[in-house]
């Protein structure tokens, strides 16, 4: 059903696009408001064997700024919704969920790489990801949650396209997180670690509870490809599909994928030539 | 050329979805594959297998042998049951929707020492404040407190209310009787309005690992004065077997007090916080995932003792006495 939704949703954002357009510019910042939906599978060992899968609503805002040779972009984004299992006819177990990302991305052009009209640009990014969920047929652990900043290596290719005399920008984007920090709850209780032994301020707490891990313990990747749309007036429309996947492979294993589909408008921010 | 696009959205949506690759397949949802995930996860999670005694190895091999792949829902439901039902814990459910499972020992094997009746007919009678959860009179310049749940959180305006009320009198009793506990929290507020300075109550021991000993240290808790006021005369708490979970820590917490005295049965105890877990085929199981014992070493698992030991006297009871409470009033006057 989620699915169907998304691909309703993709069709109605290709009637919509407008009939003006232009090629992309050099050198322009933009700040980016965008909303979709994102579906999630949850598999949290800590409480269950059993997925849980439903689906948020999604918003961001963001700022880009890219040139010819680099890309930045500073991307919040919040998502809350609701998720439950139907392993059992009798009881519907279900979560609320609610889930933010802060991140920046740094990426460079990377000439020999690019041929044609493919541009490639590598780069580095800090990912900060919160994805909290509340089991309300639970008692005492109803509260789960993880909480992860990273390090990760990012990749992009650009390729522009021209669709009935249109200029579209269509890209793919690989994220891999390299070295993370993690907060989750400690074994067998809703606490993280550090507030087990909490006896003195909650910054020192929050630090406790904190583990760091690289790829073999903490494995993030997020996928995703996005067409721009320039309009004439420098704005620009887009529509994004986003695969983020994390494993937290430790004693209580989790694992958790996420599918997003987005609709954006980009303001344009530079000041006229 | 459009058909082509379409061609590729598809494929990326297929290419992207590749999670199925790493995310583990949901368990196969068998009797036996229940009654193992069951076994298997108290045997890593629950927290008082080496205080009781328990045997879980051989509960295993006891009630194994009883699951068929060809049992219905019901069957298995009552092979867990009993499994479950060796761990001797009221804080140890299976919730199947249709049904769920309970070790209720604790209390149906003592005496009740409590009858509501006679309590409301001769002791609260029609007068009698409500604050909160809190019913408060003043029998004979005493002040009775009935606290018969912790589920409704005490809010602090409502046993401030109450110890406004009490300020100027002798003594107060505090009746948690057939209190099976609840909110700790709103458990604390009530206790923090008696404490006369901080206090160290208890220390919880929250286990770190799958291992029937792996514990974190200690975690020790106190109790402070919190509150406008606090009420620091004699002080009787009134227990019995039904005093259980965040009453039986309520007992513990005013049990450390030097004005406040323990009067009537030992509590019923729950002395691990209960947490619930999921089996493969979508029921709910709840157990203790840590353990709570006194200052002295005192495991609260089992209950409390009283300071003073009184039984409802059948003989005061057919005469509409309630025998710990005429104690009580007796210790105050």
């Amino acid at each position: 059903m989620a699915l169907i939704s998304m691909r309703l949703y993709l069709l109605v954002l290709a009637v919509l696009v407008p009939v003006i357009s232009q090629a992309q510019q050099a050198k322009q910042k933009y700040l980016v408001l965008g909303s979709g939906w994102k579906y999630h599978t949850v598999l949290d060992q800590s409480l269950s064997r059993i997925k849980y899968k439903g689906s948020d609503v999604a918003f961001e805002l963001s700022y880009l700024s890219q040139s010819d040779t680099i890309i930045n972009q500073l991307d919040v984004q919040g998502s809350f919704g609701r998720i439950s299992s139907s392993a059992n006819s009798l009881i519907t177990s279900t979560a609320l969920t609610k889930g933010a990302n802060i991140n920046y991305r740094r990426l460079y052009y990377i000439m020999p790489l690019s041929k044609g009209n493919y541009h490639w640009y590598l780069g580095g990014g800090f990912l900060n990801h919160a994805f909290y969920r509340e089991y309300e047929d639970f008692t005492n652990n109803i509260w789960q949650y993880d909480i992860s900043s990273s390090l990760s290596i990012e990749s992009l290719i650009k390729r522009t396209l021209v669709v009935r005399e249109r200029n579209l920008v269509a890209s793919w984007q690989l994220s891999v997180s390299v070295l993370s920090a993690v907060v989750r709850p400690a074994y067998n209780t809703s606490l993280p670690e550090g507030f087990i032994h909490y006896q003195e301020t909650p910054v020192k707490a929050v630090l406790k509870s904190i583990s760091y891990h690289t790829m073999n313990t903490y494995a993030r990747v997020e996928s995703g490809f996005e067409v721009v749309y320039y309009l004439l007036n420098k704005n620009a429309l887009k529509v994004s599909y986003n695969w983020d996947f994390y494993h937290f492979s430790t004693v209580n294993k989790l694992s958790v994928a996420s599918h997003q589909v987005e609709f954006g408008l980009l303001f344009n921010l530079s000041r006229p030539e | 050329m459009k058909f082509r696009y379409y061609i590729f959205l598809l494929l990326l949506l297929v290419f992207f979805s590749c999670e199925k690759v790493f995310m583990k397949k949901d368990s196969e949802n068998s009797p036996k594959e229940n009654f193992e995930y069951l076994w298997q996860t108290l045997d890593q999670r629950y927290s008082f297998f080496t205080y009781k005694g328990i045997d879980w190895d051989g509960i295993h091999d006891k009630y194994a042998p009883e699951v068929k792949e060809d049992m219905n829902d019901r069957e298995l439901f009552e092979v867990l049951a009993n499994m479950l039902n060796e761990l001797r814990d009221g804080h140890v459910n299976l919730h199947s929707g249709s049904d769920v499972s309970h070790y209720w020992n604790w209390f149906l094997d003592y005496p009740s020492n409590y009858e509501a009746s006679i309590v409301e007919a001769n002791y609260l009678k029609d007068d009698y404040h409500i604050s909160g959860p809190l019913l408060n009179t003043i029998i004979d310049s005493i002040g009775y407190i009935y606290c018969g749940s912790f589920s409704t959180a005490i809010k602090a305006g409502e046993i401030d209310y109450v110890i406004e009320r009490f300020k100027d009198l002798k003594g107060v009793i505090i009746d948690v009787r057939n209190n099976g506990g609840g909110n700790l929290e709103g458990a604390m507020i009530l206790a923090s309005r008696f404490a006369d300075t901080k206090r160290h109550t208890q220390d919880t021991y929250f286990k770190k690992g799958p291992g029937h000993d792996d514990f974190h240290l200690p975690v020790a808790t106190y109790i402070s004065p919190a509150g406008p006021q606090q009420f620091l005369k004699k002080v009787i708490v009134l227990s019995n077997r039904k005093c259980y979970s965040s009453t039986n820590q309520f007992v513990q917490t005013m049990r450390v007090m030097p004005h406040v005295v323990i009067m009537g049965d030992t509590t019923g105890g729950g002395g691990g916080t209960p947490i619930s877990h999921e089996l493969p085929n979508g029921w709910i199981f709840r157990y203790s995932s840590d353990m709570t014992v006194a200052p002295d070493g005192f495991n609260l698992e089992h209950g409390i003792p009283p300071d003073v030991v009184v039984s409802l006297k059948p003989a005061d009871a057919s005469q509409g006495i309630d025998t710990m409470i005429e104690k009580a009033l007796d210790e105050m006057n």
